[in-house]
């Protein structure tokens, strides 16, 4: 599919604008798909008009297609690194509240707030490297968890210890002389289920 | 020994539900987040913080036995938020008919036996597995209700008893258990030997000094009454606004009543 440049639209959005290759034939030659024009550029209607049918603010067009760096593309086309910063900044945000977190980002609740810096520091610096690959991205968050989990120190702890059964426990010194139903009172009511104290009243 | 909930949730009654655990920490608490997994919602531990309010710990399913006292109880329910109502959990009676007698007669300030009968199977109350549990946890509604019976009155006092001997050392239980180690001393009266006899139980306490122990701990469970049963009485008149001669009258007699106790234990003592 070659590219024939880029375009800003009017609600703010950059679509690569491509030639549609053959397979792809049947489909409306300038539709817009996501963040991509797609038309064939025997079918282009005039420049004016296609800046028009799209709202295009502005438009690089390039012939043939444009050698654009791989990084840079990805970010203007909504690729994998701009998604993985704003998933990013979504997790590091929610990871400080109950809102669930998306689960590659997980690690990011393991972290107090004063070493999350460093983690995201990390990840920035390989989203910024423009010779980054998303393979090498995901190997990036998975190396996260597992550090995560060690930074994290987190060990459940075995009952392991024998549940000695009280059900034979007798106090030592034999069967007691006294009992509450040896004494001369009658014991009809406790202090429990009395009314609300004064100053639970007041506050009502 | 067991009747229906009454529409109030009171101290007494009996709990069961999916989310009745006798929760209790470990050094591995943890606080626990959500993400959203490929398989549905998942939790992962997280550093500790003041402001997560899910948490990684352990605990066992258990009917459980309400400890709040009424009033309590209806603070809390009316307030509710991070409010929570204090709970013991029941374990079950072993199926050995010898065990569970054994079980059943348990003396420990620490247990509280429930005899199997008509309205529920029975169990031993744990005051060493408390819990707590939060509003939503209690609430009844016309559709819900929690609640599998209600210990009886006798049966709430006993409870009331042995719950105050656990938690304070203080009622009727604790005199009496005070009070038998008077008597014992008394009777050794300084002989190391007898003691140790009476410590292992292959020695008596006499009589008079069993007399003497129990004119104690008969005064001070009057004291008890006093403090429950006497003065509940004197906060209902108030709310009720009833004229107060008879309370006032009641009061008297039982502190009259007291008084004469504490001066025969005090005099028997003195013999």
């Amino acid at each position: 599919m070659a590219s024939l440049g880029i375009a800003t639209t009017a609600d703010g959005r950059t679509a690569l604008i491509v030639a549609e290759n053959e397979e792809r034939g049947s489909r409306r030659h300038d539709e817009t798909s996501g963040d991509v024009l797609l038309t064939r550029s025997q079918d282009m209607r005039s420049l004016e008009e296609l800046l028009q049918a799209h709202q295009v603010l502005y438009a690089v067009l390039e012939a043939p297609a444009p050698d654009i760096e791989e990084a840079a593309l990805s970010d203007l086309i909504g690729g994998w690194r701009e998604q993985a910063r704003r998933k990013l900044k979504s997790n590091r945000d929610r990871a400080r509240t109950s809102e669930p977190l998306d689960e590659d980002f997980t690690f990011l609740a393991a972290y107090t707030a004063d070493d999350v810096d460093a983690v995201i520091e990390r990840a920035e610096c390989l989203l910024d490297d423009s010779s980054a690959t998303e393979a090498a991205w995901g190997d990036l968050l998975r190396a996260e968890v597992q550090a995560a989990d060690e930074y994290l120190g987190h060990r459940v702890i075995s009952l392991g210890e024998v549940d000695v059964s009280e059900h034979g426990e007798m106090p030592s010194g034999g069967e007691p002389r006294l009992s509450v139903a040896s004494l001369g009172i009658r014991f009809e009511r406790g202090a429990f289920g009395g009314p609300l104290p004064l100053v639970e009243r007041r506050d009502g | 020994l067991y009747e229906p909930p009454s529409p109030e949730v009171s101290f007494g009654d009996v709990f069961a539900g999916d989310w009745f655990f006798d929760a209790y920490l470990r050094r591995d608490a943890v606080p626990l987040v959500q993400f959203s997994s490929k398989s549905g919602a998942a939790w992962r531990a997280a550093s500790p913080s003041e402001e997560r309010d899910f948490l990684f710990a352990h605990g066992r399913q258990r009917h459980a036995v309400l400890l709040s006292d009424d009033c309590e109880i209806e603070t809390i329910m009316r307030r509710g938020g991070h409010r929570r109502l204090v709970f013991a959990a029941i374990e079950r009676l072993p199926s050995a008919k010898q065990e569970m007698e054994t079980a059943l007669s348990t003396r420990s300030f620490r247990r509280f036996p429930l005899p199997p009968d008509v309205g529920y199977p029975g169990g031993i109350v744990e005051f060493q597995q408390l819990f707590a549990v939060a509003t939503d946890g209690v609430e009844v509604t016309e559709d819900d209700d929690p609640r599998l019976t209600r210990l009886d009155a006798a049966a709430r006092l006993d409870l009331e008893m042995r719950w105050n001997a656990y938690a304070a050392r203080r009622g009727p239980l604790a005199h009496v258990d005070h009070a038998e180690k008077l008597a014992r001393l008394l009777s050794a009266d300084g002989d190391d030997e007898r003691l140790a006899r009476l410590k292992k139980g292959l020695d008596l306490p006499d009589p008079a000094h069993l007399e003497q122990a129990k004119l104690v701990a008969e005064a001070l469970g009057a004291a008890w009454n006093i403090e429950g049963a006497g003065l509940n009485e004197v906060s209902e008149a108030y709310e009720e606004g009833r004229n107060p001669a008879s309370v006032r009258d009641c009061l008297a007699d039982a502190l009259a009543d007291l008084a004469a106790r504490a001066q025969r234990a005090a005099a028997k003592l003195g013999e």
